[in-house]
């Protein structure tokens, strides 16, 4: 029996319109179906496709799920079912090699996994799932690379099921190897297991899945009270509770599932919380963002070749994408569940990184408090943790974060009745509580932006209520200074004081006037302040900011959003001045929204801005080949 | 918006098909694909399981995939409703496994790992992240890779 005994007919797309190439892909493959019996195949891939896309998360993510039947004709009908593993001894002639009695257990369908697999990748080139069906009602059905199921009654929950460990690196939440009567799977070994849902840790603060833990659950939520045995107890907790469930991945003991059930650990049930928002992060890449528009886009460079992205969905979900240079961009996923305020333009995810394996995340939470997560290359995502005793924040202001040292946070933000607050995170002493800065009080909707020249000073600055632009240094000598005013100029209430220190004794500022004006100033060791002006004559779009970066000592590129919402920018160099505005590669942003922009390496800047779609764009400038097209935002 | 393809720093990926048996691991296709690719390490994240490994002429990491098909158990699923789900361990594990990985082109081979780390000394408060502990990594083949063309 080989592919002898049949012949490839071919492919037809079943469900699904998403391109191929940005797609989840899952190919059918029929065995034991002869030429004449081909419509059994179909009806089996109908009902197939049914049960997939009625099974939650696939159902909401249908848009990015394609379905392809592949049509094989065998010799003989059926499927080989030797005496030895109980069967009648039937042999038939077919293209996979289909055979109950695996090992000498009727029920387990196995079949030739490398011609499965080499036939899918020929046939659908882009395959992400292969599933061979099979022509027998005798039950029956495998996992590993390709799933197999017959076409006995509830089969294929065999297929979803393991589309869970081949598609999304899901663990078997069951508690037991062979049933529960077995030996030496009483307690899990004390090493994490790497898939995501099955942990070793009831630790609520590092839980894999502990954002999506309710405060009043308890941890562990059940515990087994007897080792020895699989725990048969019911559910203690309501049904879908999220927390730690003893029993898992093989073991009685020692091993947590994040719900009392799932399909990976039955059948017949719905995929956890946790399982399902795994899928949703695997699938939800291939689909396109719709951002929140108005909440600037968040990037950092971890190292110059790798850049991470963050911004708000429209829903307010915290999501993030990264490229790196060996891969390309990720896709947008969510992280551990965050939601950012909304309230003016929203609150956006500021992101810190401290040192190149780790990143630090802020945003303002939908209860106004302020929240952080961090990634780490050790451990991966944290779970979203009130920063520092609660403070209530104004709805959608921004975090503003200060890395002085690679052991040092400096926290920055405008409380609900103004006050301009902070708090620091030192690995010596953990978190601080939240203090007023001076007694600033900032203009409503007005953001604190600091900055550190050097690593024993902070300089803040704000649009206080008089709508005019205020100062105030920390110094590790003298400790906080009075806040101080900045020249005259009137600035929208609702603007940001964008800052750069070109070098350590050099500041220049960049903020929008009350008349939409693009203006500068800077101060200097050696001269002090500057006056006010405007930049080339610039313009931004109300609630649009200016975004300022320097790649060296002597040059600035800025970016904005003009009020006819064309993206713009200008650059100063030294020696030549201020250049004229220009729009960017024919860029057009979502009115209101503010352009982000990094330089990872001097002759380069990468550019983000939610365009009037509300897609998340980016672009890049390179010294060699100048403005690159603007491209949405995606997986590469 | 108006719009280009995308970034030229797109690398383009290929589909490997592995054959193992027992312990002996071969590589037995390659073959270019026009594909996103999902699910791929955040470079210098570390975790256990299984990865495939994309190395450049001097060894160097480029892209690291996880692999979650190479298999050494068999999984029997019950007849009825409510039944266990039965784990069982051939005598000698054999079968096929696919893996999509980027196309660099200093890609010069792939290397199949096994990554196991000791369980971690978890923190406590929030804001500190767990101290690193360095993973084992048992290599289970080291396949080379054909040349790609015309990829970054």
């Amino acid at each position: 029996m080989s592919t002898a005994d049949g012949t490839i007919i071919g492919t037809t797309q079943i469900s699904g319109s998403a391109p191929a190439n940005r797609a989840f892909n899952v190919v059918l493959l029929g065995d034991g179906f002869q030429t004449g019996q081909q419509g059994a195949f179909n009806t089996a891939c109908t009902a197939f496709v049914t049960a997939l896309l009625g099974t939650a998360p696939f159902s909401d993510l249908a848009s990015a799920i394609n379905v392809f039947r592949v049509h094989v004709s065998s010799t003989d009908t059926g499927a080989d079912d030797p005496v030895s593993g109980g069967g009648t001894g039937a042999s038939a002639r077919t293209y996979f090699d289909a055979s109950f009695g695996g090992n000498g257990i009727r029920r387990l369908l196995i079949c030739n996994t490398s011609t499965v697999l080499s036939v899918a990748a020929a046939q659908v080139p882009q395959f992400t799932l292969a599933i061979l069906v099979v022509n027998s009602t005798i039950y029956g059905g495998s996992g590993g690379s390709v799933g197999t199921f017959s076409l006995a009654s509830g089969a294929s929950e065999i297929g979803i099921h393991e589309a869970g460990h081949t598609a999304f690196g899901l663990a078997d939440e069951y508690p037991y190897y062979a049933g529960g009567a077995e030996t030496g799977h009483d307690h899990h070994p004390a090493s994490e297991p790497g898939e995501p849902n099955v942990t070793i840790n009831t630790n609520r603060a590092t839980l894999k899945w502990g954002w999506a833990v309710a405060a009043s659950t308890a941890l562990p939520t059940m515990a087994n009270p007897n080792c020895a045995a699989v725990d048969s107890r019911a559910s203690t907790v309501p049904n879908g509770t999220v927390g730690t469930f003893e029993g898992a991945h093989y073991y009685h003991c020692g091993a947590y599932r994040p719900e009392y059930d799932c399909k990976m650990r039955n059948l017949s049930v719905p995929f956890c919380r946790i399982c399902a928002q795994v899928i949703i992060n695997r699938i939800g890449p291939l689909t396109t963002l719709t951002a929140r528009a108005r909440t600037p886009i968040s990037v950092v460079a971890r190292y110059p070749e790798h850049l991470d992205v963050f911004t708000a969905g429209s829903d307010g979900r915290t999501v993030t994408d990264w490229w790196d240079a060996s891969t390309g961009w990720s896709g947008w996923f969510q992280i551990s569940g965050g939601i950012a305020s909304p309230g003016g333009p929203g609150s956006p995810i500021t992101a810190v990184s401290r040192y190149a394996r780790h990143l630090d995340l802020f945003t303002v939470g939908t209860d106004n408090r302020i929240y952080s997560a961090w990634w780490d290359a050790s451990g991966g995502w944290s779970s979203w943790f009130v920063l520092a005793g609660g403070l209530i924040a104004r709805p959608g202001s921004t975090v503003n974060v200060v890395s002085r040292l690679s052991g040092h946070l400096d926290v920055f933000t405008t409380a609900a009745d103004g006050r301009i607050m902070s708090c620091w995170w030192d690995a010596a002493g953990g978190w601080s509580t939240w203090f007023h800065v001076s007694g600033g009080i900032a203009a409503a909707g007005a953001t604190v932006t600091a900055i550190a020249r050097y690593p024993f000073h902070l300089d803040l600055f704000t649009v206080g209520t008089d709508n005019r632009i205020w100062s105030c240094w920390w110094d590790e000598r003298s400790g906080w200074s009075s806040w101080f005013r900045i020249g005259s100029q009137l600035a929208r209430s609702d603007s940001t004081v964008n800052v750069v220190a070109r070098h350590r004794d050099q500041l220049d500022l960049f903020t929008v006037a009350s008349d939409q004006k693009i203006v500068s100033t800077w101060w200097n060791a050696l001269g002090g302040w500057g006056s006010w002006f405007q930049v080339s004559g610039g313009l931004a779009s109300p609630g649009s900011q200016v975004t300022a970066v320097s790649r060296y000592s002597n040059q600035l590129d800025l970016f904005t959003v003009g009020t006819d919402n064309r993206i713009y920018s200008t650059w100063w160099h030294d020696p030549g001045g201020w250049a004229g505005w220009f729009n960017v590669s024919g860029g057009i942003g979502a009115p209101g929204s503010t352009v982000t922009a990094i330089s990872r390496i001097t002759e380069h800047l990468d550019v983000f801005a939610v365009g009037s779609d509300s897609k998340a764009y980016s672009t890049w400038w390179d010294g060699r080949t100048g403005w690159a097209g603007w491209f949405q935002l995606g997986v590469s | 918006m108006p719009q280009e393809p995308g970034p030229d720093t797109n690398t383009g990926a290929m589909r490997l098909i592995f054959e193992y048996e027992g312990d002996a691991v071969r590589l037995i296709s390659q073959q270019p694909v026009d594909m996103a690719l999902t699910g791929a390490e955040t470079p210098l994240e570390s975790r256990n399981g299984h990865f495939a490994v994309i190395r450049d002429t001097a060894e160097r990491e480029i892209a690291r995939v996880p692999v979650s098909a190479l298999q050494s158990t068999l999984e029997v699923f019950p007849e009825t409703a409510g039944e266990p789900i039965l784990r069982i361990t051939p005598d000698t594990p054999r079968g096929a496994f696919t893996v999509i990985v980027p196309a660099a082109t200093a890609a010069a081979s792939v290397a199949l790992l096994s990554v196991s780390t000791p369980a971690p000394e978890r923190e406590v408060e929030p804001g500190l992240p767990p101290a690193p502990i360095e993973p084992t990594e048992t290599v289970l083949g080291v396949f080379s890779l054909e040349p790609q063309g015309d990829s970054q």
